[in-house]
């Protein structure tokens, strides 16, 4: 065991670039991450080996430790020492046998998976957990296909083994396919997502990138360190005996030999080697203990090369199996192993995740130095998340340092995400107070940081409301803003019970938003605060936070409410014409329905607002058969500029259009935002410019005028184009016993569910349901789930897409209908939706 | 779309077509219903030379025929002014200056504000539609629906200078009344108001009431407005204050619809993080706007940030439109009819002078004034921070929301200016609006040209004369 380390020693080891880990360990919910990051941080010294397993250090928060699930992402810094000859095998530059792992502990619940995205921006490896039992869950894909695409590499981890042999005592061949299938799933989703310029970032057993452990009672082991112990045996090369190990190889103990079928010469059938040399002395040690044939252990324990001490012989059952299983395979070793070889040092990953990082031209200066990790380059620092400090509404700005050294002390540039290169907006130049290590609940100041590392700031809280770049290049653009795969579109009104507390309200609000990388906080028009969230859970943790902590008084909240978008689903069915205030300018506009695809690429940024415009228009025209002309005159998107919906100028030669140009272009942003049925966003409408008549005096065809007409015109071409209200629908995974089967049809039956898939796990009775589920119908599911399977069923529910509702949303009697009816009542809206022709006008 | 439709083309311009009015009630009648026999009483005993009748859009088409019966009786010269530039409400001094005109006669539903310096005769008409009883039976018809608290309900009725006569009748049967008591101005006719109360919640006005009312009981008081519109900004206020509200209107008949204060929070949020604020003058004669304009342009610059003054006349959606750097507007105008309350067809909303008070102190203490005197007295300088302002409505941080100081912090030498210094700087001298500029596509005639060698164009004869009748459509 190793004591803990001084901060100067740790400092020494964040200089060396290739000597760091930066990982993050993700999974599903309740697959054990947490009790497995435990197992590595009592390696580091930081908390009593007995105690591992159910501490649950990374758990930093009062109510995560009571509910048992992670909710926020924590940091902490491990050491692990190598042997010279491991450290031989590394791929990449090595600076000595001394290791630093920053290791990020995140949430496994869905609704958090913001705090996932955060984590695995600064990271480069991350540990993929998977439950024996369980196997590769909605969560498990999601986490995988982030990773992924921010070119992080990622080694897996089979966890929960003691479960399969304890409880479905199942036989050594059955525990290796189980684990064969786990990880050939792993690989199809890896497959999937994968991006070339990291090359192969698939697993394998037999190369050591796949270790299988039981996270709760302290063991671990990869294929490697089996191999270490039998090369040595069989006098085999190590690497060779680690192919061995692993697929269809046999040994027959008889002849002495390896072979590769399954049968020996004479039809008799060998067992496979992973299970002779690997699974056997494990289920040996499981049925002697559990059996309580003690000697049978005592005689066995010594050929393992396991020690036990004077009292620690005299224990029974799990306690005992704990023991020996930790001396045997202790957890801390095979996973720190599997960092340190098969994970990169920031200074390789970097090369290759420096174009997925940087906004700005891969040339200059700062992309060199992110591209190097070079700690004696400009400072180029990315805040992830914010991290509440002790102090009450203060925050340590959380993030990665990329290249250059941060220091307490130093003046540096912080750039929100709406900042522009040789603009003001979102900038300031101010000093850093303080630089600190985190270190799961507690803190440790350091002087600086260098490339590469993971660091706290103290002081740059107050300039950034959720994450930005930290700079000193001046030249610098930012680094690429977080794309989450979660939307927030669950919200609720907040307020305050007494008047007098509606300041602590604000201040709270602001101090969510900051603590949050999702939580929307908003007003809207009729005046309400509201509060949006990815789903229930995360909506009843953020209000837990906001009446406790950040505002610190009682307050109200709204039936939860979710938010939707206006669409159209034809094509006008006749040019809108809208006119002027003054009548003397007229603009003639259709709206057609955009593909999915497109919008979605539109909300993904891959297609972009900012793109180059005869780039973008190649791919509308290569990708989405759009017409090339059409295309290349795109006058924009929106709302905020961004959005998934689109002017295109099909007019001719129409004088001093591009005098209008700003006036459309602005009016559309205002247009698009907010609706005409419900007030919210449009989404995935194509509008087309077909004609515009302007005054031929400038004053007569002013902003004044000619934004009013585009606005009318905007509205009256959606509500000719049979519009439509989208609603956003969660993709729902359960798994169930046999027996409640039944419940969970009539529940989703219930609830206009609809099952994608229903899976039985081979050999159990366990099924595995997939659905889509319309979040409106969400509230309560969970709870009415369990009732109808008593208590067996626990869904697992992300944001999925938006659906577009059947039935007229114009139509007070129709489902939509009601909705919108309901929707403007709560706005303070006249109760009925307005037709085209309000804001149509005749020639 | 196969086919985009026709080109661009000349365009039609139509003519509104003139209809003759027709007097709101019969011609027979108006004499008396409009008193004009007591005006121009008025007009001999003061001697006045020459008068302006001001009358509201609605009753307009009465005014020749009420001017030539008044003409009939005296010496003077009689003007009607057409064409009220602000609130109906509010006596248009200006305009009866460009006729020189002694007095103004004011008909129609007033504010009773003082003016800054022309006598004011507010007319009121005659009444034959809302009876007393009716508003009584009003009443009394929802008191049997809370038949608990009959005895001791607290009532003030605040009629309408046109309902005043009407309402004063209630006196009798026990029922407090606001009636009009302009400081300066005459009445016609005139109503008793000798130990009528004045309270703070009704300017120009004075509570005749049998019973002595409290001025801090005031909100235990059920309020009855009877008028026709109903001015949404003294309902607002109103609401803050009485602990209900009914509006009866001239057919007797009731509504309650009162304006949402909650709607205003968010304008006042809106504010906070605005950088050039629109001062939109919407009166040119009321008495203690001139004080309260440079309170309020002391008050934005204190807070860091530009504004602009304007006067566009009645305003509208376009006019306003007009103006794209303006971010949010304040309106200084009639407290009963210039404000604008409802600004959803705008596109930047549009505030009260008291709202800029509650953003700038921020604060929101529930209450919603509108009287000029109270407003922006105590202005509490923002303590300077370097800190970015988080904007409650958009749930992000509001950049350019202090233009002022970031003029300062800017010097030819910084660094960023130089970097940038295209977009902002006009030769040599830094500016915001120089920025503005930067971010538009088309910055004027000539940019769009670039190199493209189109044929010069032909020069013909364009079209002569003003908008709404151009020389060819004789």
């Amino acid at each position: 065991m190793v004591s803990a380390l001084t901060v100067d020693h740790i400092r020494t080891l964040m200089g060396r670039k290739n000597s760091i880990r930066n990982i993050s360990v993700v999974a599903h919910v309740d697959h054990g991450k947490s009790t497995l990051t435990d197992s590595l941080v009592q390696r580091a010294g930081i908390i009593s080996a007995a105690k591992a397993g159910d501490a649950r250090f990374m758990d930093t928060r009062k109510d995560e430790q009571e509910r048992g699930i992670t909710i926020k992402s924590t940091a902490i810094s491990l050491y692990a020492p190598m042997e010279e000859e491991d450290v031989k095998e590394i791929k990449q530059p090595v600076d000595g046998t001394e290791f630093l792992i920053n290791l990020i502990d995140s949430p496994g619940h869905v609704d958090f998976s913001s705090e996932v995205t955060a984590a695995l921006r600064v990271t480069d490896g991350a540990l993929v957990v998977v439950d024996t039992i369980d196997g590769v869950c909605v969560q498990t894909e999601t986490v995988l296909r982030q990773a992924l695409t921010e070119r992080i590499k990622p080694i897996v981890v089979i966890n929960k083994v003691d479960r399969a042999i304890l409880e479905l005592q199942i036989d050594k061949e059955e525990v290796y396919q189980t684990f064969a299938r786990h990880v050939e799933s792993v690989n199809v989703v890896i497959s999937t997502y994968t991006d070339e310029s990291i090359g192969d970032v698939q697993v394998y057993p037999n190369k050591g990138t796949v270790a299988f452990a039981s996270a709760i009672q302290g063991w671990a082991f990869t294929i490697r360190q089996f191999a270490n112990r039998y090369s040595k045996k069989f006098g085999v090369d190590r690497n060779k005996m680690m192919d061995r190990l692993w697929g269809d190889h046999f040994f027959n103990p008889k002849t002495k030999k390896w072979s590769k079928s399954a049968t020996d010469a004479d039809g008799k059938p060998l067992e496979r080697a992973f299970n002779t040399f690997i699974l056997d002395p494990i289920f040996r040690i499981y049925s002697s203990v559990t059996n309580g044939r003690k000697e049978e252990l005592f005689e066995l324990l010594p050929k393992l090369g396991v020690e036990l001490k004077g009292d620690e012989r005299d224990l029974v059952d799990k306690p005992l199996l704990k023991t020996v299983m930790r001396k045997f395979l202790p957890a801390a070793d095979a996973l720190l192993e599997m960092i340190v070889l098969h994970l990169p040092s920031p200074a390789t990953a970097q090369a290759y995740r420096a174009e997925t990082l940087y906004e700005g031209p891969a040339d200059d200066e700062a992309f060199t130095a992110i591209k190097n990790c070079d700690s004696d380059a400009g400072l180029m620092l990315y805040v992830s998340k914010m991290v509440p400090t002790s102090d009450k509404g203060r925050f340590y700005a959380f993030g990665r340092v990329f290249s250059g050294t941060v220091k307490s002390g130093q003046k540096v540039r912080i750039q929100g995400p709406n900042y522009v290169p040789g603009k003001k907006d979102d900038l300031f130049i101010k000093n850093i107070q303080r630089t600190v290590l985190m270190m799961g609940r507690s803190t440790e100041a350091i002087d600086d940081c260098p490339a590469g590392n993971i660091i706290g700031l103290v002081g740059v809280d107050q300039f950034l409301v959720k994450s930005g770049t930290l700079t000193t290049i001046e030249s610098a653009h930012n680094m690429k803003v977080m794309k989450f795969s979660v939307s927030p579109v669950v919200q609720v009104a907040v307020d305050v019970k007494n008047a007098a507390d509606l300041p602590k309200l604000v201040e709270g609000l602001k101090r969510l938003s900051k603590s949050d990388p999702l939580v929307q906080t908003t007003i809207s028009p009729s005046g309400e605060h509201i509060v949006a969230c990815t789903g229930e859970l995360h909506l009843e943790i953020c209000l837990k936070d906001l009446g406790e902590d950040h505002a610190g008084i009682p307050i109200k909240v709204s039936p939860p409410v979710v938010s939707y978008r206006e669409t159209c689903t034809a094509a006008s069915s006749q040019v809108a014409l809208a006119k002027s205030p003054n009548k003397h300018n007229r603009i003639y506009l259709t709206a057609e329905p955009m593909d999915e695809e497109l919008a979605l690429a539109i909300e993904d940024g891959k297609i972009n607002a900012g793109d180059d415009f005869k780039a973008r228009a190649r791919i509308l025209a290569d990708e989405y058969g759009w017409d090339v002309t059409d295309a290349r005159k795109i006058w924009c998107f929106g709302p905020d500029g961004t959005g998934p919906n689109l002017v295109v100028d099909q007019t001719k030669a129409v004088q001093y259009l591009h005098e209008i140009k700003d006036h459309i272009v602005s009016s559309f942003q205002e247009a698009s935002g907010n609706g005409p049925m419900l007030g919210e966003q449009m989404r995935a409408i194509r509008f087309n410019l077909q004609d515009v008549t302007l005054h031929p005096d400038a004053i007569h065809r002013g902003i004044g005028q000619v934004g009013p007409a585009m606005r009318r015109a905007t509205f009256a071409a959606m509500l000719l184009a049979e519009p439509a209200l989208m609603e956003p629908v969660f993709s729902v995974e359960i798994a169930c016993h046999e027996s409640g089967i039944g419940g969970i049809y009539s529940v989703l039956n219930r609830k206009r569910g609809q099952v994608i898939s229903e899976i039985q796990r081979p050999g159990t009775p366990q099924f595995f349901i997939k659905a889509y589920l319309p979040v409106n119908e969400s509230f309560g599911f969970t709870t009415e789930l369990r009732q109808a399977t008593g208590g067996q069923a626990f869904p697992q529910m992300v944001f999925d897409h938006w659906q577009t509702m059947p039935g007229d949303p114009l139509d007070p009697t129709s489902k939509p209908g009601v909705l919108v009816v309901e929707g403007r009542k709560r706005r303070g809206m006249k109760e009925n939706a307005p037709t085209w022709e309000e804001f149509y006008d005749r020639l | 779309m196969s086919k985009a439709p026709v080109l661009s083309s000349e365009i039609e311009y139509a003519r509104t077509e003139q209809k003759a009015e027709t007097p709101s009630i019969p011609v027979t009648e108006i004499g008396d219903y409009y008193y004009v026999d007591l005006i121009a009483e008025n007009i001999r005993t003061n001697g006045y030379k020459s008068v302006c009748l001001q009358f509201p859009d609605n009753l307009i088409r009465d005014s020749t025929y009420v001017a030539s019966l008044i003409q009939a009786q005296v010496d003077a010269k009689v003007f009607v002014l057409a064409d009220t530039s602000y609130s109906p409400c509010c006596v248009d001094e200006i305009a009866a200056q460009h006729v020189r005109g002694d007095a103004v006669f004011h008909f129609g539903d007033a504010c009773l504000n003082a003016s800054r310096s022309l006598p004011v005769v507010y007319v009121q008409h005659k009444n034959f539609r809302l009876k007393a009883e009716t508003i009584m039976n009003q009443i009394k018809s929802s008191e049997n629906e809370n038949s608990d608290q009959t005895t001791d309900r607290k009532i003030i009725v605040y009629p309408d200078t046109n309902f005043a006569n009407t309402a004063a009748q209630l006196c009798s049967v026990d029922i407090s009344v606001a009636m009009p008591a302009p400081e300066k101005a005459v009445l016609i006719p005139e109503h008793d108001i000798s130990n009528a109360q004045s309270f703070e919640v009704f300017p120009n006005r004075k509570v005749i009431s049998k019973t002595d009312i409290n001025e801090e009981d005031i909100s235990q008081y059920e309020l009855v407005y009877l008028s026709d519109s109903p001015s949404e900004s003294l309902l607002l206020y109103w609401s803050t204050v009485f602990s209900s509200i009914r509006i009866i209107n001239g057919n007797g008949e009731e509504s309650s619809s009162v304006p949402a204060l909650r709607r205003r929070y968010r304008n006042v949020q809106t504010i906070k993080s605005a950088g050039t604020i629109g001062i939109l003058v919407n009166t040119l004669s009321l008495k203690d706007s001139i004080p309260l304009l440079e309170r309020m342009r002391s008050a934005i610059t204190q807070a860091e940030k530009k504004y602009y003054t304007f006067v566009v006349g009645k305003p509208n959606v376009a006019k306003l439109g007009n103006f794209e750097v303006v971010d949010v507007w304040v309106v200084l105008g009639c407290p009963q009819g210039g404000m604008i309350m409802d600004d959803d067809e705008y596109i930047k909303p549009i505030v009260t002078p008291y709202e800029l008070q509650l953003a700038f102190n921020d604060e929101w203490t529930g209450k919603w004034l509108l009287q000029f005197k109270q407003v922006l007295n105590d202005v509490i300088v923002p303590k300077k921070t370097d800190e970015p302002l988080f904007d409650l409505v958009t749930g992000k941080f509001a950049f350019g929301n202090t233009p002022l100081r970031e003029m300062k912090e800017i010097t030819l030498n910084d660094k960023e200016v130089q970097l940038s210094s295209n977009s902002l700087t006009i030769r040599n001298t830094v500016s915001t609006a120089a920025k503005t500029l930067q971010e538009k596509s088309w910055q004027g005639l000539g940019s769009d040209h670039g190199d493209i060698h189109e044929e010069s164009a032909e020069l013909k004869k364009g079209r002569t004369g003003i908008a709404r009748n151009y020389g060819e459509m004789k």
